[in-house]
């Protein structure tokens, strides 16, 4: 307690320049811990994203996702309806959504342009959250009215492109799975966006049964698996791999190029600058306690003709740049929370990114983990930086220290 | 008993490209409980001498024998825990920790060696009482006048109950009468704790209360018979009365 008070009282020696290293730290840990949680928050969005878009496990031919089908539905799956079931028993499993892929011409009568269209389960609508905002209309109804058009819901500007909207009449036209042509006029139920014009230009949804219609087949390409708990997405997969053996088995990760992208990219740049900050508080803390020591060079001298070992010496300077780093941490963790809360309460809005037309909230994510590792990495570092700049005090010869001036 | 054996004690330092010899062949017997003054000229090596005798500085040559056994400047921890347990210090300019009070600095050399917080507080109460220092427990340094600053060092060296006080020129900063007051202080404490004390110094008015005076000059020794000091003595003695 002596040690800490003495430690305590030595920093108040020269306030203005532990001042200065105390909101440097403070800086450099909200530094840290905001673009820490901002990269957090990024991550966690867009695994959101991606694991509503895709599920977080997805079931398809073993060859699906690896080489190009010849025919469509080629590699696709034939007892769909029974793997679903089975999975639905599962009880961690939320929900299973069907999907095939194809693509073919819609056409207004006037003019057609390529599509890319999705035959899914109607649910998918209710579980791809925000990735996907419908601007007019409706999704598809949960049900299919059979005496009535095929429904469809068009990208923002497919829509535009067609002349559609919602109530518009146009058709499909698709290569079925035998190889011919077949056409199904379709009604437009809703028009969307995500946000990312390449898609927003092409992508058509219809109804999963209409779809094996147009294409003449009972087969579907994948069973999009959505679990209640994202962290056992990897048991699952394990697991569904045994279960279905003649099946691929792949996880959100595998269909996440843009997550997997964003996330080594700014791995790099936000370690980089976190490297920085680091160099540059340890700096700092090596600077103060630098001065601190020719500062305290007689003094330091006399503790030791008095008996104190170098060790015991060092510890009072190390455990001043503890407090001071310690003190710093704090106040930086103070700062980061009140920068959690005022982003949260005044919903700043990031501009859209490249090739998006959406921004998104700026937000930072309160980390536990982050934080204690940060605080942990700071006071090591602090203290290395605090024992290099120490030891030149305590290794000098008492006599020399004493009579420094 | 001799507490302290100098023998052959040789010092250099370099001064540029030459070596500037500051000890030469120093013989010196420290017994126990006396008040030995060192005397001589600035740069006549006192200091030297006095740190290499309070184990701060190592000798270029020669033998430390501390109670007859050998003192090994090879060994760092064996040094330090002699100085720990056995040697004070009283400095010119009181090297007092500016951070700590005046009991702190008193404590320190206590919590040093380890002893039970109830009975530093009783040896440090009893040593502020025994240099007139009681009520000033709670002052930091920067308040104390010069005298009482030394007092304060003389306390912080002598808590620890040591063999031996080094003190280097602890009348140099201070005026005449608190001088004086200095010096019969640790006169008087060196008589009640039974403590050798080893004085460096250029203050004449130091010399009457000395039983030993040691003379150097040019890093070399001339030593005068402690019956001369004895005489000397009873003269400051009238004197002072």
């Amino acid at each position: 307690m002596k040690w800490l008070q003495f430690a305590y009282r030595n920093i108040w020696r020269n306030q203005r320049r532990s001042m200065m290293t105390i909101t440097l730290t403070a800086i450099g840990t909200l530094g840290i811990l905001s673009t820490g949680g901002f990269a957090l928050f990024t991550y966690d969005s867009l695994k959101e994203f991606a694991t509503r878009a895709t599920g977080h496990i997805v079931l398809a031919h073993d060859d699906y996702f690896d080489v190009d089908e010849e025919m469509p539905v080629q590699l696709g799956i034939e007892n769909s309806v029974e793997i679903k079931k089975a999975l639905l028993q599962e009880p961690e499993v939320k929900s299973v959504i069907q999907s095939i892929e194809f693509t073919g011409l819609i056409s207004n009568g006037d003019k057609s342009t390529i599509f890319m269209g999705k035959g899914v389960d109607p649910e998918m609508f209710n579980l791809v959250g925000p990735a996907m905002k419908l601007l007019e209309g409706k999704y598809l109804s949960k049900r299919i009215d059979l005496m009535a058009d095929a429904q469809v819901v068009l990208g923002q500007g497919l829509a535009k492109s067609m002349g559609a909207e919602v109530g518009s009449s146009l058709t499909l036209l698709s290569t079925t799975s035998e190889g011919a042509l077949n056409a199904m006029d379709v009604l437009v139920q809703g028009i969307y966006t995500t946000g990312v014009p390449d898609m927003d230009d092409r992508m058509l949804y219809v109804h999963l049964p209409q779809a094996q219609e147009l294409l003449l087949t009972s087969k579907i390409h994948t069973l999009s698996i959505h679990l209640f708990d994202t962290h056992k997405t990897q048991a699952f997969s394990e697991h569904f791999k045994k279960m279905f053996t003649e099946l691929g088995v792949t996880t959100w990760r595998d269909h996440a190029f843009f997550y997997t992208s964003v996330k080594n990219l700014y791995n790099r740049i936000f370690g980089v600058m976190g490297i920085v900050i680091l160099l540059m508080i340890s700096f700092a803390v090596s600077n103060t306690i630098a001065m601190t020591v020719v500062e305290r060079t007689r003094e330091i001298g006399t503790l030791r003709a008095l008996g104190s070992f170098d060790y015991e010496v060092s510890r009072v300077i190390l455990l001043e740049a503890a407090m001071i780093s310690l003190i710093g941490v704090l106040i930086g963790v103070v700062l980061t929370g009140l920068c959690v809360l005022g982003l949260t309460i005044l919903d700043f809005q990031m501009p859209p990114p490249p090739g998006q037309t959406e921004g998104y909230p700026l937000r930072i994510n309160f980390s536990a983990q982050l934080t204690i590792g940060v605080v942990l990495v700071m006071l090591l570092l602090a203290q290395i930086a605090a024992w290099i700049a120490a030891r030149s005090g305590v290794n000098k010869p008492i006599t020399e220290a004493l009579a420094h001036v | 008993m001799t507490l302290l054996k100098v023998r052959g004690i040789k010092k250099s330092f370099a001064e540029g490209e030459a070596h500037h010899q500051v000890l030469s062949s120093i013989n010196l017997d420290v017994p126990k409980s006396i008040f030995m003054a060192l005397c001589g000229p600035s740069g006549s090596g006192k200091s030297t001498l006095l740190n290499i005798c309070g184990l701060l500085n190592n000798p270029d040559e020669g033998r430390l024998y501390w109670q007859d056994k050998e003192i090994n400047f090879n060994n760092k921890k064996q040094l330090t825990l002699l100085r720990r347990n056995h040697v004070g210090f009283v400095f010119q300019t009181f090297n007092l920790v500016p951070v700590m009070t005046v009991f702190d600095n008193v404590e320190y050399p206590l919590m040093l060696q380890g002893v039970a917080k109830k009975e530093r507080q009783e040896r440090v109460y009893e040593m502020l009482f025994q240099v007139g220092l009681r009520g000033f427990e709670n002052y930091l340094p920067d308040r104390l006048s010069g005298g009482q600053r030394q007092r304060v060092a003389i306390a912080r060296a002598l808590v620890k109950q040591p063999q031996l006080v080094i003190a280097d020129e602890p009348t140099a900063n201070l005026d005449s009468e608190t001088a004086y007051q200095i010096i019969e202080l640790m006169r008087e404490l060196s008589k009640k704790l039974e403590a050798s004390f080893l004085i460096a110094t250029h203050d004449q008015r130091m010399t009457p209360y000395c039983h030993q005076i040691v003379n150097l000059q040019d890093g070399k020794l001339h030593n005068e018979p402690t019956s001369m000091q004895e005489a000397k003595n009873e003269v400051a003695a009238v004197c002072l009365s």
